[in-house]
């Protein structure tokens, strides 16, 4: 199991129930239930996988919703079942939350415990956020500076994640500089891979690209800063798509992950939970690998024959629910990615050559220059071939 | 990271082989490109992000700035690698936070850096940026 992996990622999707209805929510294809996975499914779930065999060392627990905090007592009860023996898997446990329901208690038994991380969603600006996320921004950003202090105290990043809907494009730039500023190192934004966009693409695009210009130019001056990953996509996987024999995934949904319902049912990943698919899945819970062969003879989408598809972030879960075939890709955010490649283009172009021009007149400085140059050459043609080739 | 002559010459012809595959799939992209994207967007694309006549200057001398990997190979001695795994070769005396960490390269460093950054320091560098 997960052999690919030194770690295992087990979701325990607690409740369908939250007390945010956000304008881009995938949770949205089935009534919510009222229900809430059991504890003693929950611990059983926990002891099998710390448990099983395979050679991964790590099992990584992340509980997931709907909203986490509204099952606190089950995270509290899977946590302290896990510390109450030893186990052949190293353990780590992580959650995400809208962090409007962060109380002392709550607060109290996370400083005592180190051993679990959480990501908060906060989409930018007190506008964009409440735009999006049906004005909890005040409610959310009361909670910002305790995580960011226990997140000092306990040396761990702080995370924070940025959604961009069509209503808070125009807003994004200023969105992530205010996080940067609350004390956020990194920012984690993206657009939704979902259909969300209809007759504003155009107008989106459009703007997106001027916020990209925006974030560019702001992380040249702050280079203390981890670049978003909207001007910063791994330029490294843009080459040998092709050249490679397995057709690229982006993310781990099967492996390394798996997922629990609220009733304990497996499923590769959260985003294949019923409220998100509005069907009940029954497919395999691993996908093996394709080659590009096999992909390409099995009806693919026209992503195959773009260079950039192994730097393209896609859902495996939404592929299979639109197009029945997890590597059959979805391709609504196509432009949105086309652009953030060639912002980070642009990014890599202005910040190597910059560091090429103080390169110091040494071996070691020199040997730096070829480095910087072939990555240059690189981000040249990319974004040569994005400004003429598209059109 | 380091790595030696051989494997140097093996990571150049991986690299062309890289450059020709991605030069292949690129002459696509006009194809790929018309069935994802409408015509609006395809020119949000190509017009939009653009690079000014300066950053193309600094841009240009840069790729003809003196390198020297040839001088490495030759001599034998490791060169240091950016491609492979965690290297914070691009900043000298970090005991912080290397950014990119786990990445191509490191450019900068934060929260501890006593040394030099290729990339620039933050306001807790007591070195100095190249």
């Amino acid at each position: 199991m997960a052999e690919r992996f030194d770690f295992r990622t087990v979701q325990l999707h607690l409740t369908d129930t939250c007390n945010l209805r956000c304008s881009y929510c995938y949770e949205a294809w089935a009534p919510r239930s009222s229900q809430v996975i059991s504890l003693a499914a929950a611990q059983e779930i926990a002891a099998r996988h710390l448990t099983e065999e395979g050679s991964h060392k790590t099992v990584e627990f992340d509980f997931i919703g709907g909203e986490p905090l509204l099952a606190w007592d089950r995270i509290v009860g899977v946590v302290d079942f896990v510390h109450q023996r030893h186990w052949p898997k190293e353990h780590s446990f992580s959650f995400s939350t809208n962090g409007t329901l962060f109380n002392d208690e709550i607060k109290a038994w996370l400083d005592r415990h180190n051993c679990i991380s959480f990501s908060f969603s906060i989409d930018g600006t007190r506008e964009a956020h409440n735009k999006n996320r049906c004005g909890s921004y005040d409610r959310a950003i009361q909670h910002v500076p305790w995580a960011l202090e226990r997140a000092a105290r306990l040396k761990i990043q702080p995370r924070v994640k940025m959604t961009i809907g069509p209503d808070t494009v125009p807003m994004m730039a200023e969105g992530i500089l205010e996080l940067h500023a609350m004390g956020f190192d990194k920012v984690d934004a993206n657009v939704p891979y979902e259909n969300i966009w209809g007759d504003r693409l155009e107008s989106s695009l459009i703007s997106f690209a001027g916020q990209l210009d925006q974030l560019v130019d702001y992380y040249l001056l702050h280079p203390d800063l981890e670049p978003s990953r909207l001007i910063d996509l791994p330029f490294s996987k843009l080459v040998g798509t092709e050249g490679e024999d397995e057709f690229p995934r982006w993310c781990g949904s099967g492996s390394p992950m798996i997922c629990y319902d609220v009733e304990g049912r497996p499923l590769p990943c959260h985003r294949f939970v019923s409220i998100s698919t509005g069907r009940i899945y029954e497919g395999p819970l691993t996908f093996p690998i394709k080659t590009w062969e096999e992909v390409k003879k099995s009806k693919p989408s026209p992503c195959v024959e773009c260079p950039f598809v192994a730097a393209c972030p896609s859902c495996m879960a939404l592929n299979w629910l639109e197009n029945g075939d997890v590597d059959r890709r979805t391709h609504w955010h196509c432009g949105f990615i086309l652009l953030q490649i060639k912002a980070s283009a642009k990014f890599k172009i202005l910040r190597l050559s910059r560091d090429i021009a103080a390169a110091p007149q040494t071996d070691e400085g020199r040997a730096k220059v070829s480095e910087y140059q072939a990555e240059l050459d690189r981000a040249l043609q990319v974004h040569e071939l994005l400004s003429e080739q598209a059109v | 990271m380091t790595m030696n002559r051989s494997d140097r010459e093996e990571t150049n012809m991986a690299e062309s082989a890289d450059r020709r595959q991605f030069l292949r799939n690129a002459m696509k992209i006009g194809g790929a490109a018309a069935l994802l994207l409408t015509s609006a967007s395809r020119q949000v694309l190509a017009q939009s992000l653009q690079l000014n006549s300066q950053d193309m200057d600094a841009a240009r001398r840069a790729q003809l700035a003196q390198g020297a990997p040839a001088a490495a190979s030759q001599s034998g001695e490791p060169v240091s690698s950016g491609y492979h795994g965690c290297d914070c070769s691009g900043c000298s005396g970090c005991t912080g936070t290397c950014s990119d960490s786990c990445g191509n390269k490191c450019t900068s460093c934060t929260g501890g850096c006593q040394g030099t950054c290729a990339g620039g320091c933050s306001d807790s560098c007591k070195g100095s940026a190249r």
